[in-house]
This record gives C-alpha cells, structure tokens and sequence, in this order.
C-alpha cells in the first residue's frame, strides 16, 4: 500500500548559502520550484536537479536533493542519462540563456526531438550573468555589453520558438515575478509526460536590470501580457477589453467593443503548432503560460521498450560476447617493405671518383652498425631516474641535492610536474662561484636555463648523439608526452651503453 | 665492425680532445676560476714546476667552491684533484675508454712522451668519433622527437 508522502518546501531546502545578487530574480524561482516539488507527491529521493554553468546553474546545490551542477551546455545529455538508466526520478534540467543556447544549443535541440521526459527551467535574463555581463543568444539587437561595445548586431534567438521547432510537447513561458503562475506551470510541466521546456522570463539586477520591466512591472504587466488559458478566448489588459483575432498574417490586437465582440476573439488551442508559433512571435502582448503541449512517445518509452521487445525476441544480452563477436581483429606488426626501384644510366660516372672510392672501400659492417644503431631508442638505454626541484626552491637547497646525489644536472619541474628548467654544475661554474651570489637569496627559477632540450623516450639514441655532439650538452632530460621527465641521460650513460651494445 | 673494436684500431691522438686550459698550481681559486669562463672551458690542468701536479674541473666548484666565497682567494692546489689519470698518446681511444671507467673519471688528459699535454680525452671524444663515423645519421640527422620541442632552445 502506497504512503501518502507530506513533504514541505523545508524539505528541499538545502543548508548552503545562496550566493545570487541581492534581488536577483533567480529567488524567486528557486523558492517556487521548492514550493512545487511538494505538491507532485514523488519522495524526495526521486528527484534530480541537473544544470550546466552559470549564475543560475548554481541552483542544484540550494536543493536539497539529488543535482548535478555539470558541464557548460550539457545538463540536458547528463539528464537525458539520468532519465534513460531510472526512468521513475522526476528530472529537472536548470539552465540559462546562455547555458542552454550558445554552448549548449545543440543538446537542447536534441532533447526536444526525442522528447525525453525531462523538465527543462530556461532562466532567461538575457545576458551571461555569472561572467559579469556580456551579450547572450536572447540580447535584443544594439544591446551594448562589454563583449558588444557599439550594440549588437546579432538577431536574438527567440526560446519558445527554438524548444517549438525542436520538437518539445510542452512549452510554457513565464515570469520570475509570477510565483503564482510560475509555480502552476511547474506542476503542470511536471506532470507532463514527455519533454517540458518553460522560459522563465528573469531579472538580473547587476548587468541587464529591467530586461523585462515592460512585461513584469506591476504599472505595466496588466496592459502587456497575455494570461492564456487552454479553451478561452486570449484576451487581456486592464479592463480585459483587448484581444487577439486571427488576421491574414498571424495574431491581430482588437479592442473588444463596437467592432469586435468576445465572440470574436481567437480560442487558445495549446495543441495547435501553428496557434504556438503565432503566438511565440507576439511581444505585444506577450503570451505567458501554456503556450503548447501535445502528447507524443517519449524517449524513455521508445528506448525500454525497444529493450523489452528485442530480449523477448533474442533473449537477454551478453555484453562480453557482444564485444568479442564480429568485427574484432588482431593487429599484426607488418614487416619492412620492400621497395623496388630501378635505376637506369650510369649514375656512377658522374660522381666525384675518390669519393665513389671510399664508398666501394667502406667496411660493409659500418653500415650494420649504423642501422643498429638507428633501431636504439632511450627507452633501450634505461635512463637514469631525474632529481628534480621546484621553481621557487632556493639555490642552497639546490646545490645540496647535486651534492648530496652527486650529479651533474639537476631538472626544475613545476607544479603540474611538466620540465620547466635545468641546472648543470657548467651553470654553476660559469655563472654562480666566486659571483658572491647570495645563495639562499635566489631561487632556482632566476638561476636555471629555462625550457631545455628534451628528448621523448622513443627518441632514437641518434638524436641524443647529435645534440651531445653538436651542442656539448653533457646531460639530456627525457620526458614524456606531457612533457613531464621520466629520466636524464649523460654524455658518461650514452657511452658506456653503446659501447657495451655496438 | 663493433664500437669497441673502431676503437681499438683508433689512436688516442685521432680522437677529438677536449679544450682545456692550464693554471699553476699557487694560483688563486678566483683566477683560475676566471681563465676557467674566459676560454669555456670546464676544467683546469694544474702545473707545478712545469709538470702536471692536478686537475680542478666544474665537478670540483660545485662540490666545494660554489657557496664557500673564503674559498676563492685560496690556492687551486687545496682543491683539486692532485692524482690525475693521464694515458700515452701511444695508446688507443679503447683503452683510454677503459681506464676512464675503471678509474671512473671524466677528463683523461692525453699526454706526450715528455709529459706535455696533448689534449683532454671525454666521453664527447667518443660520441664525436661515432658522429664522425655516420655523419649522414648522427650529425646530419635532423633529431625528428625533438621537433616536438622545437621551442625549447636552451641546453643542459
Ligand atoms: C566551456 C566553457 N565556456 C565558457 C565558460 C564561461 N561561462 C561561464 S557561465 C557562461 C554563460 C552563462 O550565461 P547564462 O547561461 O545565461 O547564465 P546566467 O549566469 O546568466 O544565469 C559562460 C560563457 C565556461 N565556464 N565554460
Ligand atoms: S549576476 Fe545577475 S543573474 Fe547572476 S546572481 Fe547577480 S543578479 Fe542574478
Ligand atoms: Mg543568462
């Protein structure tokens, strides 16, 4: 037998400090999300709160729930995840304007096309509020930001329509000053089954205050927006004596009187596609509320269902089988490839004489020392382990390591432990006795060669051959491929390895 | 042909010899020191009365000198190495290898019949000889790895 579950908006408050602005319109939402959530009788462990970045996707750690606060742009994929593996968790996805539609335009498109039963919260304040105010996907042409000095000039994306023409069976829009309102649209995208996407029309009082004042500022709101109600006539302002009428290019504004009569005013059809693009394009007045919801398959159902039908027909699946099945090979080492080549007229003749001499003269063992020798790598030559020190280490501490291990070259590695410098004793001859430097007064960043010759282990032992020979470096550091060192090798090492090898 | 036996049919004398340069032996750390940077060079062969009496090399300011300023106006002698390992220029570039690791040292200076010094056997007088062997793979080979880090110029 089911428990009837009493929860309260204590419940999913969470014991964090809230971090918004004060006056952000961002309270307002998350407190009404907290007032909903009780009202929708699922226990709290079932709920998920994902968002991706921004002054609004801090929100999962206010909630006092399951929430992840993911990736840039990636809330909808994690929730998407989220749902698939436990379709019973009520997933939430909390995203901004910016969040949802320039990073993450692509994954919001592609959870509306699949319609997978998530409930997408869009906090539109029309700008990148936790990066301090630059243009977002929803700026108005001409806003001037930090990132748009002389005004915009890109044409705003338009949410409701983008979550429309994405395939969403649920779009709504609303405002962060609307609790009332807000919160109905909530449960209702709650219980919505299949993709719920809502705009939440939002105040950011730091860099863009106001955005929205002509559709949310009491003096205006009655005048300017739109309350739609599924079967009744869309009708508003003050004195409810305006409405929309069907005109040849989508929604015309009437008063109501003489001319037109309520009889005349259009019906919301929130089933109508055609009805939600109109009204998705309408600033005057501004439709909130349900603006569309159909019901279609859901992901979730398509994809266990898939499941379901496919194990009755070929049982349940072996993962390790499946991988060790078809289209799996080995890879063989390919031996050397012969090359033909042909070589026509008498070359020889053109060549200096003593030097064709030598050639012809040459002990034929030197060339299979040669290609020995270019078959060696460092790794061959088991490099000796690195000492290493820090940048800021001072040179007294420097000089007691190459004393104490008795070397000759000491490698500087910074903090993420990638090769930044060497100290050789020809440094220390050339540049550090009888200068009276202060020994404990310098660190090793002001002393060492930066940035060094380095070589990878899979380097051939040529090419430590040619940098001893050319440059006289009597130590070469090896490092790996994030260029960390994984050993040093001596003009002493190289020598006593190839003499014992060639 | 093995490297050990190029070596053996190799006078010492062919080989590239290290620079070097010569101090007598009451000479002042801080000079010798000072001619030691002037001419590049990472050792000093000390003289006593015209005879090789030491050696004092890069190894030696960095064990003893380094952070020790009193040290620098003190003779050379209280600091080098007085047993020094030289070999005939009669001999060959293996044994003068041989002796070097079994006397584990870095500098063999290479000395005449009447005590001169030729030059400085090293390791370098090795891989020099082996570059010179294949110039086309050593010192003509473009070094491919280290494109990777063509932006690190300095050496060590
Ligand atoms: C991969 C990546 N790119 C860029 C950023 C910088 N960044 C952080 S938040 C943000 C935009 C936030 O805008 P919005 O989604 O509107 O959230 P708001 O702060 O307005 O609530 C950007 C671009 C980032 N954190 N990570
Ligand atoms: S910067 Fe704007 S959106 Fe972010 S917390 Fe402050 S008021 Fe809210
Ligand atoms: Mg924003």
């Amino acid at each position: 037998m089911a428990t009837e579950i009493k929860l309260t908006r204590k419940d999913f408050m969470s014991d964090q400090t809230v971090r918004w602005c004060p006056g952000c319109g961002d309270y307002a939402i998350l407190a009404t999300v907290q007032k909903t959530f009780p009202r929708l009788g699922i226990p709290k462990e079932n709920f998920v709160v994902v968002s991706g970045i921004g002054c609004s996707s801090r929100f999962p750690y206010y909630m006092d729930t399951y929430g992840i606060h993911s990736i840039h742009g990636r809330a909808p994929t994690l929730a998407t995840g989220i749902k698939l593996s436990n379709p019973e968790l009520s997933v939430w996805v909390i995203t901004g304007d910016g969040d949802a539609l320039s990073i993450g335009g692509n994954h919001i498109l592609h959870a509306g096309r699949r319609n997978v039963d998530l409930n997408i919260l869009l906090f539109n304040n029309r700008i990148y509020g936790l990066t301090k105010g630059q243009l977002s996907p929803t700026s108005p042409v001409g806003t001037r930001t930090k990132s748009s000095p002389y005004g915009s000039i890109e044409r705003p994306l338009n949410p409701v329509e983008v979550a429309l023409a994405s395939g969403a069976t649920y779009v709504a829009r609303t405002i962060d000053v609307l609790q009332k309102e807000m919160g109905e649209i909530m449960y209702q995208g709650a219980l919505h089954k299949g993709l719920s996407f809502t705009e939440i029309m939002q105040n950011c009082v730091i860099f863009n205050n106001g955005a929205w004042f002509d559709y949310s500022d009491r003096s205006k709101r009655a005048d300017n927006d739109l309350f739609l109600e599924a079967g009744k006539p869309m009708i508003f302002g003050k004195n409810k004596d305006k409405g929309l009428v069907h005109s040849d290019n989508g929604f015309k504004v009437v008063e109501i009187g003489d001319e037109y009569s309520i009889e005349d005013i259009a019906v919301h059809d929130p089933t109508s596609l055609d009805n939600a693009f109109l009204l998705s394009q309408l600033t005057y007045p501004l439709p909130l509320g349900i603006i569309y919801q159909v019901t279609k398959p859901t992901y979730c159902e398509g994809m266990w269902g898939q499941i379901e039908q496919v194990k009755a027909q070929k049982g349940v699946g072996d993962l390790n089988a499946l991988y060790r099945s078809a289209d799996t090979w080995t890879v063989v080492e390919e031996g050397e490839l012969e090359i033909k080549a042909e070589v026509r007229g008498d070359v020889e003749s053109n060549l200096d004489e003593a030097y064709v001499d030598e050639v012809l003269g040459r002990e034929p063992l030197e060339a299979d020392l040669a290609e020995q020798l270019s078959g060696l790598t460092l790794y061959d030559l088991n490099p000796k382990a690195p000492i290493t020190i820090g940048p800021t280490a001072r040179m007294d501490h420097a000089l007691y390591l190459m004393r104490e291990h008795r070397i000759g070259a000491l490698l500087v590695v910074a903090p993420d432990r990638h090769l930044t410098g060497i100290i050789t004793e020809v440094d220390i001859q050339e540049r550090l006795a009888g200068t009276g430097m202060k020994l404990h007064d310098v660190t090793v960043q002001e002393f060492m060669t930066p940035q060094p010759v380095a070589l990878p282990l899979d380097a051939s032992v040529l090419e430590a051959v040619h940098f001893m020979t050319s440059k006289r470096f009597r130590h070469l550091p090896v490092v790996d491929d994030t260029l960390r060192p994984v050993g040093v090798i001596s003009s002493r090492d190289l020598v006593e390895y190839l003499v014992k090898h060639l | 042909m093995d490297l050990i036996a190029g070596l053996k049919q190799e006078s010492v004398i062919k080989m590239n010899l290290a620079d070097y340069c010569t101090a007598e032996a009451d000479a002042s750390v801080k000079d010798v020191l000072a001619a030691m940077n002037a001419q590049h060079c990472h050792n000093a062969l000390i003289l006593r009365g015209g005879k090789l009496a030491g050696i004092f090399t890069d190894r030696d300011v960095l064990m003893k000198i380094a952070d020790n300023p009193e040290t620098l106006d003190k003779p050379v002698s209280d600091f080098m190495t007085s047993e020094v390992v030289t070999i005939s220029k009669a001999a060959t570039a293996a044994d003068a290898l041989a002796l070097m690791s079994l006397k584990h040292v870095r500098n063999i200076p290479v000395v005449e019949d009447d005590g001169s010094i030729v030059g400085n056997f090293t390791h370098f007088s090795v891989l020099d000889f082996l570059a010179e062997k294949f110039p086309d793979v050593t010192l003509t080979h473009y070094p491919n790895s280290f494109r990777r880090f063509s932006r690190r110029r300095h050496g060590g």
